[in-house]
């Protein structure tokens, strides 16, 4: 089935998302939430409208001429349009999410998101991706923000400063790379080898600023300072757009780049140490969420059809699950009132479907058979086997029993298991209630989606970017994984049966923003004190010689001075004829 | 940190000894299926190993436990070089004395819609 394009194909999808947004920060709540629920269908309905475009099939759409540069406002292929689709589906889960308890300015701010998000995706040239790549950022800081209080207002002027650094650095290298090649179209940067150093200047800046939105390792820590600073609401929203708009750009400009391939293993590997002695559940996600990208990020650095598919569909049912990870803790968050694990436990008995929903988002991440991780990171791993890449497939595996440990294992078992803190007969209290209605229906929403395409993956396999052949449900496939998965919840069994376990701790990890968070502010104050300093100094001398010079001119000037004395009447007559003298000379001698 | 005992009205079929006794019961025949069926595949040559290591009919199985014990015991290390206490950030910080502490009164937290 075609539809039919109604509204004009020039029209980028997500600009309906974005005046959407700007009309709703006007509007009551239940007119906010049916706009923005209208404008999400209509978006996806304009954006089916193109119809799904074959392997290697591109159209163009508002191409235009701006100040002399050539502009492509909407560009439809199989890859724009995956991520375009997923984008909608997460605005989608947003707005119902946050039906009741999103606030102005999160629904306003989160469907401009969600807008910027899908016209980056459909952008077809580096300024207009440049554009909407500010817009994300400029409309998501103020959803860190909504977090309130002032840890979220810091945390948010961090993420500002990195988030518009990125941009900077997207502009930077489209200028330079314009100059090298006359044109700003966004395509592959990659030359044939693939190696890092044959990337040209303009290309290598593009790549810092797709790193810092990817969240590559050191450049990784504004992602988990700001999110879990914000909202219930505001954390799903922010789950779903930035990094994957990243990873969509990656694969876009740098499928190949074989530096790709260290850098995803490290996301995947290091974040599950730091998520295993983190507290906080969102900010466990966040790392999880690292961790996710690092997956994608090896996908596309290996460059082949399949990997890059798998990177495409990882993104896709990672949007979806890391929403429903990220909502079922929101729920906790709303009926809590926190999600740090020391506060948590036994939530199952009182919030049961947020359980089951939290559940289902912990099987699919970590890629139970018939849940939709399985059928995306095993692609991923199949790539980097059949490449020979031995170093990658088993860190690949090492970080999947890490992903498993903390959001497979980690996040259910605190919130809703281990140790029950809300037990009438302790706290004299009735239990904290099941998640309101609306965040039930989302989390519900993005449960389904994770056990449909996990049972029934040919639909997203139909959407994939590539030509490449996979079969996901293999006997062997299921019985590796099964054997992956069982065996390592036996390691997490046994660990608690003989306290091996680390309890949780409310504490304050450090990690590398430590550097600017602490001696880098350090330094940045002795900078400021030594500027004021420097102009306390400057400003005294300009003072004293003024004060110098003023009285100087009092000693001439004022009424004690030389040029205040009364004249006599013939001095000045004298004077007057010296002067006529000296014109009249000047006169004759002209 | 201990724990008190719940009582048996505030136990849910999840904490129950039986319950628990049944999940160690599910686990280890689980893992002794999926192991029995990595040595079945491999007997029918269905395992399509990639690398001469994943030849083995449980690498899988072995790679899930030791990967998961390693992240377990040697991350749990990391505490004594990166653990601080909660407030680290906000200790030096004289606005923060001015922000309250978040509640922990739900209707306070929700961000209820205006």
């Amino acid at each position: 089935m075609t539809l039919t394009q109604i509204l004009p194909a020039d029209l980028n999808p997500g600009i309906i998302l974005i005046v959407a947004g700007v009309l709703l920060a006007g509007l009551p709540q239940l007119f906010r939430n049916l706009v923005a629920f209208g404008a999400v269908i209509i978006s996806l309905t304009h954006l089916l409208a193109y119809g799904l475009p074959g392997f290697e099939q591109t159209t163009l759409f508002a191409q235009s001429t701006m100040m002399g540069f050539e502009t492509v406002g909407v560009r439809i292929d199989k890859l724009s349009m995956i991520f375009a689709i997923i984008f909608h589906i997460a605005a989608m889960i947003n707005v119902v999410y946050g039906w009741q308890h999103a606030t102005r300015l999160e629904a306003s701010m989160g469907l401009i998101y969600a807008g910027a998000a899908i016209g980056g995706a459909l952008a077809g040239d580096l300024l207009t991706l440049f554009v909407y790549w500010e817009l994300a950022a400029l409309s998501s800081v103020f959803i860190v923000w909504a977090g309130g209080g002032h840890a979220a207002f810091k945390a948010g002027m961090r993420y500002l400063v990195v988030q518009v650094l990125s941009g900077l650095f997207l502009l930077a290298g489209t200028v330079i790379h314009y100059g090298d090649v006359g044109s700003l179209a966004f395509d592959s940067f990659v030359s044939g080898t693939g190696t890092f150093g044959d990337l040209t200047p303009g290309a290598i800046l593009i790549l810092i600023s797709f790193a810092i939105k990817a969240a590559f390792p050191l450049l990784h820590t504004w992602l988990q300072d700001s999110y879990p600073k914000a909202t219930a609401v505001g954390a799903v929203m922010l789950s779903a757009f930035t990094t994957k708009l990243a990873i969509y750009t990656l694969a876009r400009g740098f499928a190949g780049l074989d530096i790709l391939i260290v850098i995803g293993c490290v996301m995947t590997a290091f974040p599950v140490f730091f998520a295993l002695i983190e507290n906080d559940l969102r900010k466990v996600l966040s790392y999880s969420l690292n961790n996710q990208l690092g997956f994608m990020v090896c996908a596309i650095g290996i460059g082949t059809p399949l990997a890059l598919n798998g990177a495409s569909a990882h993104a896709f049912v990672h949007i979806i699950y890391k929403a429903l990870l990220f909502m079922s803790m929101g729920a906790v968050m709303v009926r809590v009132g926190t999600t740090k694990a020391t506060e948590l436990g036994g939530l199952h008995k009182s919030m049961p479907w947020t359980t089951i929903f939290c559940i289902i988002g912990a099987m699919s991440i970590s890629a139970f058979p018939l849940f939709s991780g399985f059928v995306a990171k095993s692609m991923i791993t199949a790539a980097a086997a059949k490449e020979a890449i031995m170093f990658a497939y088993m860190i690949l595996l090492f970080a999947s029993a890490g992903v498993l440990e903390h959001s497979g294992i980690k996040i259910p078992y605190f919130a809703f298991f281990a140790h029950d803190q809300f037990a009438p007969s302790q706290t004299g209290k009735p239990r904290p209630k099941e998640a309101p209605t609306p965040m039930l229906i989302a989390m519900g929403m993005g449960a389904f989606l994770c056990i449909f395409i996990g049972v029934q993956p040919q639909y997203l396999f139909a959407l994939l970017p590539y030509e490449a052949s996979y079969q996901a449900y293999t006997a062997d496939h299921v019985v590796t994984q099964m054997q992956l998965l069982l065996f390592a919840i036996l390691a997490f069994a046994l660990l608690v049966k003989f306290k091996l376990y680390p309890a949780e701790i409310r504490s304050q990890n450090l990690d590398v923003d430590w550097f600017w968070r602490v001696p880098g502010r350090l330094a940045l104050m002795g900078v400021v004190q030594g500027t004021a300093a420097l102009w306390h100094r400057v400003w005294w001398g300009l003072s004293t010689a003024c004060a110098r010079v003023v009285d100087r001119l009092y000693l001439t000037h004022g009424p004690e001075g030389r040029i205040a004395r009364t004249w006599a009447v013939g001095y000045t007559a004298l004077t007057t004829a010296v002067v006529l003298g000296v014109v009249l000379i000047a006169v004759y001698l002209s | 940190m201990d724990h008190p005992e719940l009582p048996p009205e505030d136990q849910s079929i999840w904490e129950k000894p039986g319950t628990l006794r049944l999940i160690w019961i599910v686990l280890i025949a689980g893992c002794v299926l999926s192991a029995a069926g990595g040595f079945i595949l491999a007997a029918q040559h269905k395992m399509h190993p990639y690398f001469t290591i994943d030849k083995f009919p449980v690498f899988y199985g072995a790679v899930g436990f030791f990967s998961f014990s390693f992240i377990v015991l040697a991350g749990q290390h990391l505490r004594k070089i990166l653990m601080r206490d909660e407030t680290y950030y906000e200790g030096d910080d004289p606005a923060a004395a001015l922000d309250p502490e978040p509640s922990t009164d739900p209707s306070q937290n929700s961000g209820a819609g205006q």
